[in-house]
């Protein structure tokens, strides 16, 4: 080897140093690389100085041979950076979940609000009328029952004869006594009384521009209307299914030939569905009047819906407009109630015979002897008699005969 | 190279006077001068604007700004070369050559600790390791005088690296060569003995071509095989070892250790070719097993290195 040539001169300390800690310029690292190559104590030098570097020795400024890349140069900058960015991803994360999850709880404060309020039993203030007799017993499970099921409130039963709970086109007709008693409104909210209640929602149907504005809001009372049409469906569905049921026909349907009897409890009467407009009121008892009407199937004088005036006699019918509400006895007394105490009045006789209905007066109800019911709260003819705002009374007595009254305090004849 | 040093390995010092050097302002420049001094931590020496600028000046113009020789530097290759200095430990080294007691205070709170445990670490013994750092320590302080004038090693120090890298390594070599001297005058028992004369069955015709083979294999490597092969193979260093030297991970050393290994046979094998043997007839030459190579090499080198030390052992 041609080596031997290179041992005669050694490279000093200062290059053999700067050799290993990378402190040359190419040039130079290349010519200690070939001493090195060839000589011995210079590779046991610069093995033996790197080793002992335990006191630390601060990186060379040369960088020639190994230029580090651009990011090493950040390499102690990029730690904390990173560090700084994992951390804002965390919070980020953090923050959207707490906004989530505070937005979840909102969301299911809402709704347990509102079926606590739908389903809380509000107790109404007590109207003269619930304080029902004993043989009305089972008024106080149903209105629970009901309560529990607010959504099925107002919907009649098929063991019942339909109903006008919900009828829209309910005019003249007082609320059953089911609806006055017990009650719940579909939606929550408070009802302090099932009778103001159903009034209210008399009045609703009859002027709904103006009756209580400010109790619903227009969504509401448009999904008010909506249910109440639903339930005017499922009510003529029921009557229909109820007339294929009769014994019969519905030719028979005539004021004249209504069995006697007929409007006794749990009796049947076949009804032209079709011929009827509006709903009426309960029927007298059998042999007084020929009301034919669905209500009459339902016996008011007994049972849970049957309410009692303050002569102790069962009224036999109802009928209520702007705080109004009239009611005739078994005997054709008519009382009228203007306040919401409950203080019955008795109205002095001013019409012949022994009155034995009473309604709401309007110009597109049949005021004839017969009471036509109504087919749906959809007729246009209907709905159109139903807007009239002047509210007014009929009240009929035991030969038909009409007597009509603004205030229910003045009678006149029809 | 830059500097040197003498064949018995002491390093060459530079006394006070011959670092006098023409004014340096002339051929620098002096908003980079400027620069340098705002840069240091000249004032707490003591030091003077001119006397920083005379060392500066020394260092650049002693090293060639880093050029090659003859080679004009411009003021930004002045620059660059200003900057890849250790300049703190350049003024401190001067500062103590000077004899200004702030800076050996200051280098002795530095440096004096971390000396002693590199001379411990080099010697493996605490007592020959602080006789080591003793004895260096008082050629530093100037205890030295040749022909009158105290003798510094630190006039050699122009800091191309750092201060305490130019310890340590003075620390090396003046314990290698101690123990180089003490080592021919260990028993023969302890010496190496040189590789086994290859088997009279060969014929010398034979191993005559492959010397010359491996002869000319090795000086086709460049130098930083060279400097793996001697390193792994004669001196017996471990890869770690080698790594850092090199600065490079081990797993770098080893590949390149294989590379080099395979290269360097197949140059051998194509030499011998090239010298009139078939292909089978260099492979027999060169042995089946690949690991022959290695044992020539080392003969090689040892061979080489021996002669190496007969002509550093001559005065």
């Amino acid at each position: 080897m041609s080596a031997t040539k290179h041992h005669e001169i050694h490279p000093g300390a200062e290059m053999l140093s700067a050799f290993a800690e990378q402190a040359l310029s190419a040039s130079e690292r290349g010519d200690v690389l070939k001493h090195l190559a060839v000589c011995g104590r210079c590779r046991e030098v610069v093995a033996l100085a790197p080793a002992t570097a335990s006191a630390g020795v601060a990186p060379a400024r040369h960088e020639v041979m190994r230029p580090r890349a651009w990011w090493r140069r950040w390499g102690l900058a990029l730690a904390p950076a990173a560090a700084v960015a994992a951390t804002a991803v965390i919070a980020v994360y953090v923050h959207e979940r707490s906004l989530e999850k505070s937005a979840e709880v909102a969301r299911l404060e809402r709704r347990q609000a509102v079926e606590k309020t739908s389903a809380l039993p509000q107790v109404p203030p007590q109207p003269p009328f619930q304080a029902a007799p004993p043989e009305a017993p089972r008024s106080t499970p149903e209105k629970t029952k009901k309560a529990e099921r607010p959504e099925r409130a107002g919907r009649p039963e098929m063991a019942e004869p339909p109903s006008s709970v919900a009828e829209p086109d309910e005019t003249a007709a007082a609320p059953p006594p089911e609806v006055m008693n017990g009650l719940l409104p579909a939606r929550g909210g408070p009802v302090v009384n099932p009778e103001f209640e159903r009034r209210r929602k008399s009045d609703e149907a009859l002027a709904p521009t103006g009756a209580a504005p400010g109790d619903k809001t227009p969504t509401e009372a448009g999904a008010h209307d909506e249910e109440r049409k639903k339930h005017a469906e499922e009510e003529a569905d029921n009557r229909r299914q109820f007339t294929a049921m009769a014994p019969i026909s519905s030719n028979q349907d005539s004021p004249g030939s209504a069995t006697p009897g007929s409007g006794s409890a749990g009796s049947t009467i076949p009804v032209d569905v079709s011929a009827q407009q509006l709903e009426t009121q309960p029927a007298p008892p059998a042999g007084h009047l020929q009301l034919h009407g669905l209500r009459s199937t339902v016996d008011r004088t007994t049972g849970p819906y049957a309410f009692h005036l303050p002569d102790g006699q069962p009224a036999v019918s109802s009928a209520s407009a702007d705080h109004r509400m009239l009611a005739i006895d078994e005997k054709g007394t008519l009382f009228i109630r203007e306040d919401s105490e409950g203080t019955w009045q008795k109205i002095k006789r001013q019409w012949t015979g022994r009155a034995v209905a009473v309604r709401r007066h309007a110009s597109a109800v049949d005021t004839t002897g017969v009471v036509p019911a109504p087919e749906t709260g959809e007729n246009p003819a209907t709905l159109g008699s139903l807007t009239q705002p002047e509210t007014a009374f009929e009240l009929v007595n035991d030969h038909g005969q009409v007597w009509i009254s603004q205030d229910g305090r003045i009678w006149t004849a029809q | 190279m830059a500097s040197a040093e003498s064949a018995a390995g002491v390093p060459e010092t530079v006394s006070v006077a011959e670092t006098a050097l023409p004014e340096p302002r002339g051929t620098m420049d002096r908003r980079l001068l400027d620069e340098l001094w705002r840069a240091s931590a000249v004032p707490s020496w003591g030091l003077e604007r001119d006397e920083f600028d005379r060392i500066i000046a020394d260092a650049g113009i002693a090293q060639n700004f880093g050029l090659d020789a003859g080679v004009a530097a411009t003021r930004r290759q002045q620059a660059e070369f200003f900057r890849g200095l250790r300049l703190d430990d350049l003024v401190l080294a001067r500062a103590c050559t000077a004899g200004i007691e702030l800076a050996w205070e200051h280098f002795i709170a530095q440096h004096r600790q971390p000396l002693i445990r590199a001379a411990i670490a080099i010697t493996g013994s605490e007592t020959l390791g602080r006789d080591l750092a003793d004895q260096l320590y008082a050629e530093l302080y100037g205890l030295n005088m040749r022909e009158g004038e105290r003798r510094c090693p630190l006039l050699s120090y122009r800091g191309r690296g750092s201060l305490m890298g130019w310890l340590r390594t003075t620390l090396a070599q003046r314990h290698v060569d101690h123990h180089r001297r003490c080592r021919r005058e260990q028993p023969l028992g302890e010496i190496d003995v040189p590789a086994a004369v290859p088997s009279p069955q060969t014929p010398g015709a034979e191993l005559s071509q492959l010397e010359r083979a491996i002869e000319q294999a090795l000086e086709e490597r460049d130098a930083e095989e060279r400097f793996l092969l001697a390193a792994y193979y004669l001196d017996g260093q471990t890869l770690l070892q080698i790594a850092r030297v090199l600065e490079v991970h081990e797993a770098t050393v080893s590949r390149k250790l294989r590379r080099a290994t395979e290269e360097t046979r197949k140059q051998v094998l194509r030499n011998l070719r090239r010298d009139g043997l078939s292909r089978r007839a260099a492979e027999e030459t060169l042995g089946a097993d690949p690991r022959d190579l290695e044992v020539n090499l080392k003969q090689i080198l040892q061979n080489s290195q021996s002669e190496a030390f007969k002509e550093q052992a001559a005065p």
